[in-house]
């Protein structure tokens, strides 16, 4: 990705390069041990033009580094490389499986007189080792919840099976990375919660009992509103990374119908006396078409230990998202999703504009919203609940911050000397810019205050996040 | 020939000599004398390139440090019979050179992917770089005491993987120069992966920096032909690290020179570095102790002995009236700690001895016993100040037995040493009138306490604008560690606080002009400013407006007690009759 | 009285115990863990000889191999030299005899040389025999005698050998041995020999 930097030397332009994929690739050191057998390692490799040799001996490289470390600590090998050009990201998810990811460093181009090529400047400090680790580690997860893990694909058809999974859904995948906009919300992936009042809470927990009741196959069921989860049956790290798959990939792909508004005459869906605006985002796009086919994407959850395989069905009515797993074992036919749609669709029509309801008069409640002179990220580790003022809505192709890219690493660097320690923890900085940065940590629970008031001093700053505190955390935080 | 050029060099210059102390070989010398090559430069701070230092020399004498072939494929036949740096000089030596270089030629073959395979294959120890077999100089030199034990160290055995930080250091052909613990033997299949990773990575048209661990950092850089690693559990930044490595690099540069090191790998690429350097593993042992433990390091700044001015002012004096020709630093030193320095004019002008130069000789100094013996005349290369030649170090105690405080004059003349010792004499002389030593002896930091702020329990304060003379010499102060940090860890804790707030407050792409930190058992304040660089830690539950006002209050502390913390006005003295302006021209 | 100034210089392999022999000789002490010597050491000791006073301006070189350079401007103008060896060190002793070599190519004329094999209290450990050694020596004509610095055995022998291999006084002209001022230009010695 290019960005054209302001800053002009001397009437020629600088180009500003961002953090690029430069490669990623996956291997076993098992599967090839002897000499000239190497390439059979390699289970994945991206971009696949790379030259056999070179693919070897990047991946030499990688079992260098991971066996140099070993001789200082034999369990906890190399998690990164840092060279003047690239960093590079290793993961061990399972047992002898590692993953690579390579990233470039930030570059700017500076043009040179007289014809000269341009001079690159790599600037080494930029990326955060926090936050691409965890981008790796989500690569892993989000494979493992529509693949299972990678010993499960090897035991079922070997070598070939694996690196067929590996490839059909890498090679989607990786487009969908977007390094230069990673930052500390990918480090917690948290879940947004949307916040609700009790009673329409209790209407959704009898809807999705009813739901569960009518159609027993139903094994898990995830509910959520404007991409905001409200309730969810699923384990936490299985919720985190669907949430993860739902608001970053299957929801954004469909809000163009969405946009196209209730009266649409695109919409199919009113049957029978009921009007309704239910659809399937998975499985079948049209009921009505003869040709519909009712194939659901499969998804692997609890891993850990019994490892379920279910039938992925998301079905949703405008801001009103549910999430029915059922085991995969069942097939699923049209008539099961034409019961689901009756079912479901009225119900959770009615329901969506209740939830759209409540939220406005809230909203009213607590006044109109002025711009704060302060933006916040919060996230608690024990509800992975996550709450951002910084991000625009997180988008498929960018997460849209509205703050200075280099305040959002200094919130990094923060976060980094938080999980150095189990104690609670507070950190107040003034960077260059003079932009205030409050870091704080209190059992479990981590808040980040950026404060656009430049002449204040330490004090005032203090008082500022007390009020923060006080009114949007409930007094969460106790310390000073 | 040598008078010859000494007598056109101009004895009242001042002079900065070459690295002639290098071995010769007296077989292959064929004048009467060895190399005397004193770099008479005509500007005596700018550092003159080691080509050019064996340029000037080839005027003044037929031999140089090391011979020069009249053309390079002459040189070439005789790199492996070139014993000039082999004063051992015995036909073993050099049998067992070229040797090495086989064996080295081998491994140089794409070591990158070598080891590679190799690793891959699991089977590093068996063939260790083609170097397991390989001499091992050191012992066949032999260390002259029983070897410390730390080298004796199993270094597969967990609690040598438990330590701190590792340091290595290692040469472009992999053999190892230095390890803090564990023998460089034991090691040398690990530093020949070092070296493997480094040529691999830059084999690709890219350079290797550092690799992460949960537990470690380990960080690479390459110095004109070393390689020095540091693996550290002590979560410093990258930077720092790197700092610290290039200490090491400059404190093995103090005693060979850059020029001598650049000259010895072009020469013999195998060539073993410990052989130059056996003896100082204890030197470099120490830099890396006083590294951890002392933060004059971190600060780049020097820590001098809180003095009455009064006592300073006429240390100082006493310093300024005992000259000789070619003498360029004063430096009296008590407790391991600056007492006054005085330099002479031309070289302060223009240059100024760098606190990093000055670490290196107080380590120096710290590290070996040797000094206490006697009086001592060393060649040593200030790499600040010019990586390429040799100052010659005149060290004594002046309180023996007890030796504590010591005096180091620095002249730029390798046969000055007669007349710097009568220096001395002078010194000690006006020293006893006064009753020096004994004002000296009285002398100590301070504690906090007396800047009168209860919560605060310990600080550094490093000022940009000492006036008038502040660009002499960076100086920072900071009271005695006291309860609750009087444990060697609890120190060693606070010292690493300060650190990641230094590496924060200091980061190169993110640097920040203040940190708050309030943590479990201490809250922390740093602050740089324009005037000032400031750490503090407070008692845990300070309020903010305390600590603010703490500051406050320890500023004007500060400001009040100036005089006794830092030297305020370095003194000169000049010991070029006529300066350098006329020698320069005097040289043309 | 008369006081003669007499520069002495010892030579040989980093270990062998030329610090220690020094520091027997001049403190009458012994430390196990003395630290190698950087760059070289100076220290003075005053013996009488017969009806003279012995002042010795003793050198005690560093050993290591990045010294080895300096060595000349230690023994240049030097009465006697005391090479040094480690009677447990094979190795040593070559080195000793490179000394030898280099001294008698760049050395002043008629400087006294005595080889001392020190560490004779390791007899268990010898890798020199007693017997090569003096062979060796009496072939160059050098003083010859095992030390120990440790058991302070013949520390002091060494040092009245070379006193008794000073040429009398008088025979000045012919000696490049002189008790030279301290206060004179070391340098001055520096001319006149590389003149030669």
């Amino acid at each position: 990705m290019l960005m054209i930097s302001p800053r002009m030397a001397s009437g020629m332009q600088e180009k500003q390069y961002t953090p690029s994929l430069l490669s990623f690739f996956i291997y076993n050191p098992k599967f090839g041990p002897r000499e000239g057998e190497e390439e059979k390692k390699i289970l994945f490799y991206h971009p696949i033009e790379i030259e056999k040799n070179e693919k070897i001996r990047n991946v030499g490289l990688c079992e260098a580094i991971v066996q140099f470390t070993r001789t200082f600590c034999p369990t906890k090998p190399a998690k990164s490389l840092h060279t003047q050009k690239n960093r590079q990201f290793f993961h061990e998810p399972e047992e002898n499986y590692w993953m690579v990811m390579v990233v470039r460093n930030p570059m700017v181009e500076k043009p040179n007189k007289d014809g000269k090529p341009p001079t690159v400047e790599y600037q080494e400090e930029e990326i955060i080792d926090s936050v691409y680790g965890s981008v790796l580690q989500q690569c892993y997860s989000m494979y493992k919840l529509f693949n299972g893990t990678f010993s499960r694909a090897f035991e079922a058809g070997g070598v070939e099976l694996l690196t067929q999974k590996l490839e059909k859904f890498f090679y989607r995948y990786l487009q969908t990375l977007h390094l230069q906009s990673c930052d500390l919300l990918d480090v917690f992936g948290g879940i947004s919660f949307f916040p609700l009042d009790k009673m329409t809470y209790l209407k959704i927990q009898s809807f999705v009992n009813r739901v569960e009741e009518s159609l027993s196959l139903v094994k898990y069921t995830a509910f959520l509103y404007n991409d905001q989860l409200i309730w969810s049956g699923l384990e936490q790290d299985d919720m985190r990374i669907l949430y993860k798959y739902l608001t970053t990939s299957l929801f954004p792909r469909h809000t163009e119908p969405e946009l196209a508004g209730r009266d649409s005459p695109l919409r199919p869906e009113v049957a029978g006396n009921l009007l309704h605006y239910g659809r399937f985002l998975t499985g079948p796009a049209n009921l009505k078409d003869p040709e519909a086919k009712f194939r659901f994407p499969r998804i692997f959850v609890n891993t850990e230990d019994s490892c379920e395989e279910l039938h992925l069905i998301v079905y949703k009515a405008m801001s009103a998202a549910v999430c029915f797993m059922i085991n995969a074992s069942v097939d699923l036919n049209r008539e099961f999703c034409e019961k689901l749609d009756s079912l479901v669709g009225p119900q959770l029509t009615l329901l969506a504009s209740d939830i759209c309801e409540q939220y406005n008069i809230n909203r009213r409640i607590s006044g109109p919203e002025k711009e704060p002179q302060f933006k916040f990220i919060y996230f608690n580790h024990m509800n992975l609940a996550e709450k951002s003022t910084i991000h625009m809505r997180k988008m498929a192709s960018v997460s849209l911050t509205s703050v200075h890219p280099d305040l959002m690493k200094i919130l990094g660097d923060i976060n980094c000397d938080f999980a150095r320690v189990d104690e609670d923890e507070e950190i107040i900085v003034k960077a260059m810019t003079d932009y205030w940065v409050v870091g704080k940590k209190s059992d479990q629970r981590e808040l980040y205050v950026i404060l656009n008031q430049k002449n204040a001093n330490l004090i005032e700053v203090n008082e500022e996040v007390k009020r923060l505190c006080a009114t949007q955390f409930n007094n969460i935080f106790f310390l000073d | 020939m040598d008078h010859n050029g000494q007598e056109s060099g101009n004895m009242e210059e001042v002079k900065i000599c070459d690295p002639s102390i290098l071995p010769q070989c007296p077989d292959h010398t064929d004048t009467d004398v060895p190399s005397e090559n004193h770099c008479v430069n005509e500007d005596h701070r700018t550092p003159s390139d080691p080509e050019g230092l064996l340029e000037s020399a080839d005027h003044s004498s037929e031999q140089d440090v090391l011979p020069q072939e009249p053309s390079t494929e002459m040189q070439k036949l005789h790199v492996e019979d070139d014993r000039s740096l082999c004063p051992g000089g015995s036909e073993t030596d050099s049998g067992k050179a070229s040797q090495d270089s086989a064996l080295v030629d081998n491994s140089n073959d794409d070591s990158g992917e070598f080891v590679v395979t190799v690793l891959a294959r699991g089977k590093m120890e068996e063939q260790g770089m083609g170097m397991k077999g390989a001499s091992s100089p050191l012992s066949e030199t032999g260390t002259p005491l029983g070897p410390p034990s730390h080298r004796n160290e199993d270094v597969t055995a967990d609690s040598w993987r438990q330590h701190r930080k590792h340091v290595f250091v290692l040469s472009e052909a992999g053999k190892p120069i230095y390890s803090r613990y564990g023998s460089e033997e034991a090691l040398s299949s690990t530093m020949g992966v070092m070296m493997a990773l480094v040529s691999f990575v830059q084999s690709g048209d890219n350079i290797i920096r550092s690799v992460y661990s949960d537990e470690h950092t380990v960080v690479f850089m390459q110095r004109g032909p070393l390689v020095l690693v540091s693996v550290s559990c002590s979560r410093q930044s990258e930077q720092q690290l790197r700092n610290e490595l290039v200490y090491v690099y400059n404190q093995i540069v103090s005693m060979l020179t850059q020029a001598s090191i650049t000259r010895i790998f072009e020469h013999k690429k195998n060539y073993d570095l410990r052989r130059l350097l056996a003896g100082s593993e204890k030197i470099l042992d120490g830099l890396l102790n006083l590294v951890d433990s002392d933060p004059s390091f971190l600060l780049c700044a020097v820590h001098c002995l809180p003095l009455a001015s009064s006592l300073r002012d006429s240390l100082s004096q006493i310093l300024q009236k005992a000259i000789t020709p070619n003498l360029v630093f004063s430096i009296l030193i008590a407790k391991n700690q600056l007492l006054t320095i005085v330099q002479e004019k031309m070289v302060i002008d223009d240059a100024r001895l760098e606190p990093a130069d000055l670490h290196l000789l107080l380590n120096l100094i710290g590290a070996s016993s040797a000094f206490q013996a006697g009086e001592i005349w060393t060649p040593i290369c200030l790499p600040s100040f010019n990586p390429d030649c040799y100052f010659y170090a005149y060290i004594s105690y002046l309180d023996p037995p007890e030796c504590t405080v010591c005096l180091v004059l620095l002249s730029t003349d390798k046969e000055a040493f007669y007349s710097v010792a009568e220096c001395k004499r002078k010194i000690e002389e006006a020293m006893q009138t006064q009753n020096a030593l004994k004002s000296i002896a009285k002398a100590q930091s301070y504690s906090v306490s007396q800047v009168g702020v209860s919560d605060l329990r310990h600080f550094m304060y490093k000022p940009f604008d000492v006036p008038d003379n502040h660009r002499q010499l960076t100086q920072f102060t900071s009271p005695e560690m006291e309860a609750p940090y009087s444990s060697e860890e609890e120190r060693m804790r606070l010292l690493d606080l300060y650190r990641d707030l230094h590496g924060r407050i200091h980061s190169a792409s993110r640097p920040l002009k203040l940190i708050y930190h309030v943590a479990e058992r201490e809250t922390l304040l740093a602050w740089v400013t324009s005037k000032f660089e400031l750490y503090t830690c407070f008692s845990p539950l300070v309020t903010k407006t305390c600590a603010i006002n703490a500051i406050t209050k320890l500023l004007r502390w500060i400001k009040k007690e100036e005089e006794r913390l830092f030297i305020r006005y370095p003194p000169k003295y000049s010991t070029t009759p006529n300066p350098s302006r006329s020698s320069k021209t005097d040289a043309h | 009285m008369t006081l003669r100034e007499l520069k002495v210089c010892l030579l040989g392999d980093t270990g062998v115990g030329k610090s220690s022999i020094v520091c027997r000789f001049v403190e009458d002490s012994f430390d196990p863990n003395i630290n190698p010597t950087i760059g070289a050491s100076f220290m003075t000791k005053t013996v009488q000889y017969q009806n003279e006073l012995h002042k010795f301006l003793i050198w005690d070189t560093a050993g290591q191999e990045r010294f080895r350079a300096l060595a000349p401007m230690y023994y240049r103008g030097s009465a006697a030299a005391i090479i040094v060896y480690d009677i447990t060190k094979e190795e040593s002793f070559q080195t000793l005899k490179n000394w030898v070599k280099e001294l008698r190519q760049h050395g002043p004329p008629n400087i006294v040389v005595a080889i001392a094999g020190n560490k004779c209290d390791l007899s268990d450990a010898r890798e020199v025999s007693e017997k090569d050694a003096k062979d060796y020596a009496d072939s160059i004509h050098a003083i010859f005698i095992e030390t120990s610095a440790k058991n302070a055995i013949n520390i002091n022998e060494v040092f009245t050998q070379i006193s008794e291999r000073i040429p009398v006084l008088d025979a000045e002209g012919g000696s490049a041995v002189k008790g030279f001022k301290l206060r004179r230009q070391p340098s001055v010695s520096t001319r006149e020999r590389t003149c030669c």
